[in-house]
């Protein structure tokens, strides 16, 4: 064999194997999936996501921040039974929705206590109630976290971890805001401090307004209340 | 020989990277053409959601071809294979199941064709363009209230669940029973699948009935499983007895409700969803590109008292 035959074997070994490195190399990369870093750490916190704990930073860290934005009871009551299209520009909106959430703030006279909380007149004359503070043995949807306009559900790779949070949220008001309050044994007559969260259908006053009597029964079922989901609650 | 070899494995790199390695960042050939790929059209309900999304994208120019895939996914991903090799130019999309179906919509995006989920989602938040979806749980926390109203807290309950691998089904009852199971008075003495199906969920009743003759109500997770239960019900003679409560606001059930035969449903709006993907679709390909990840659309509860402001899937307006 010449030298170069020897020579055109060794680059043919080369090239052979340079082939062979590069098919292998487009073989294995076409079989791996290459993702960002933060890509990676968002699913995994999606993963990881515990509703509690996010929940209690909610309440704890962040929902404080925003209660200063808290309209004043009486005046959003006015727009709701005079204006829905002004009071509509001054809620928050979940997506495509005719419902209406409202951080609201206020004080007023107690007029009755029931299973389902406390029934309160906030204008004068302190006859008639308008609102209901809801402080039963449970709280349902999403008042709180939707009035704070503090959770993206565009942040959450599915809804019921979005869902949770609301549930969670709802847990704490019971606990750690209604119960305590129900222990200071509130009272026909006295007044209440409040802030809080409402859900407002945009038709809720279309043909009764809050505060006027829906029927002629003499119970609290009677009036159209608007319901507060309480974040604070104080008697005077 | 070296010559032909350095041939070889230049047409080898460029046929590999070529077609592989570029293909993630290259954009289809412009198209007018989209996908509306549906969940089943085997219920009413979707066929209003395919109808209102076909004929929103055609009313925008665009050429509409319509995949069913009959509940499976595996016929799901055959579609978005069909519709990536046919480089349309978006797909409308109701998902057969939110984790099965992201896998789909990953390959549709790397094809560079955008996808909008219709009413379903998938669990994934970095896939699709944007995803229109129905606030299941607000809904059935309205529906569970009205429940435990007529009900008056207390009584004993049968659910029929729709397909355990789409979120709708779990967002659903969760809502339900965020509410109900606050009343302990109110027992639930059956929880079965009926896989959002009308036969279905009249063969599960009638079991449900031979082992718990005297029930108060049935919540069901959609119309086509409530009108199924209400068959059955009314087959044995205890439709007056047993209280029926649906999801959705498909005709039939809004018939029923206001014959006083059902009680409520949660109203979806199926036509304004398709009709929301279908113009995000168009503005997307017209070159906008900040759309909201998840769009929730509100449920509303219709009952006996307020049917006269509904018609089947939506509202008089």
């Amino acid at each position: 064999m010449s030298n170069d035959q020897s020579v055109e074997l060794i680059k043919r070994k080369y090239i052979f194997y340079a082939v062979s490195g590069v098919a292998v190399l487009l073989l294995v990369g076409s079989s791996v999936e290459f993702r960002s870093l933060e890509q990676k750490r968002a699913e995994d916190r999606a993963e990881l996501f515990n509703p509690v704990p996010y929940a209690r930073d909610f309440w704890t860290h962040r929902l404080g921040g925003v209660l200063e934005t808290a309209l004043r009871v009486e005046e959003l009551i006015h727009l709701f039974n005079t204006d829905m299209d002004a009071a509509v520009d001054k809620g928050r909106t979940l997506g495509q929705s005719r419902v209406h959430a409202y951080l609201l703030e206020g004080e007023g006279k107690i007029i009755s206590v029931n299973k389902d909380g406390l029934c309160v007149s906030v204008t004068s004359p302190e006859a008639d109630p308008e609102i209901l503070i809801c402080a039963g043995s449970y709280i349902s949807g999403n008042a709180v976290r939707d009035a704070s306009g503090l959770v993206d559900v565009s942040a959450f790779s599915d809804t019921m971890k979005f869902n949770k949070i609301s549930f969670e949220i709802n847990k704490i008001v019971v606990q750690e805001v209604i119960a305590p309050f129900l222990d200071k044994g509130p009272r026909p007559g006295m007044t209440v401090r409040f802030v809080g969260a409402v859900e407002v259908a945009e038709e809720a006053t279309q043909e009764v307004p809050f505060g006027a009597r829906k029927g002629q029964s003499e119970s609290d079922d009677a009036y159209h209340l608007l319901k507060v989901v309480p974040i604070r609650l104080d008697l005077e | 020989m070296a010559k032909k070899l350095f041939i070889l494995v230049a047409a080898f790199l460029f046929v590999t990277l070529g077609v592989g390695g570029c293909r993630k960042d290259t954009p289809p050939e412009a198209s007018q053409r989209i996908a509306v790929v549906i969940s089943t059209l085997n219920n009413p309900w979707f066929v209003v959601l395919k109808d209102a999304a076909k004929g929103r994208a055609e009313a925008l120019g665009y050429e509409v071809d319509v995949f069913d895939s009959q509940n499976s996914p595996a016929a799901e991903a055959g579609h978005f294979d069909t519709i990536i090799d046919g480089k349309y130019a978006a797909i409308l999309f109701n998902p057969t199941d939110a984790e099965g179906s992201i896998a789909s919509v990953r390959r549709a995006k790397d094809a560079g064709i955008p996808t909008f989920c219709m009413d379903r989602e998938i669990s994934a938040s970095d896939v699709a363009i944007s995803q229109i979806l129905s606030d299941n749980f607000t809904g059935c926390v309205a529906l569970g209230e009205y429940f435990v109203e007529k009900l008056g807290g207390k009584g004993t309950y049968v659910e029929l669940l729709g397909l355990l691998g789409d979120n709708n089904t779990r967002n659903r009852s969760n809502g339900f029973h965020s509410v109900v199971d606050n009343h302990p008075e109110l027992k639930m003495v059956a929880q079965q699948t009926a896989d959002f199906d009308r036969t279905r969920a009249m063969e599960v009743m009638e079991s449900i009935l031979q082992a718990h003759p005297d029930i108060d109500a049935v919540f069901c997770g959609n119309d086509a499983m409530a009108m199924g239960a209400y068959r059955a019900l009314a087959t044995t003679g205890k439709d007056a007895q047993v209280m029926v409560f649906g999801f959705d606001g498909a005709k039939d059930v809004i018939d029923e409700i206001r014959a006083g035969n059902i009680v409520a449903t949660g109203m979806q709006f199926p036509k304004t969803m398709a009709r929301m993907a279908a113009e995000s679709a168009d503005q997307y390909i017209q070159g906008k590109r900040d759309f909201p990840q998840k769009v929730p659309v509100a449920v509303e509860l219709v009952t006996q008292e307020n049917i006269d402001k509904y018609t089947a899937y939506g509202r008089d307006e």
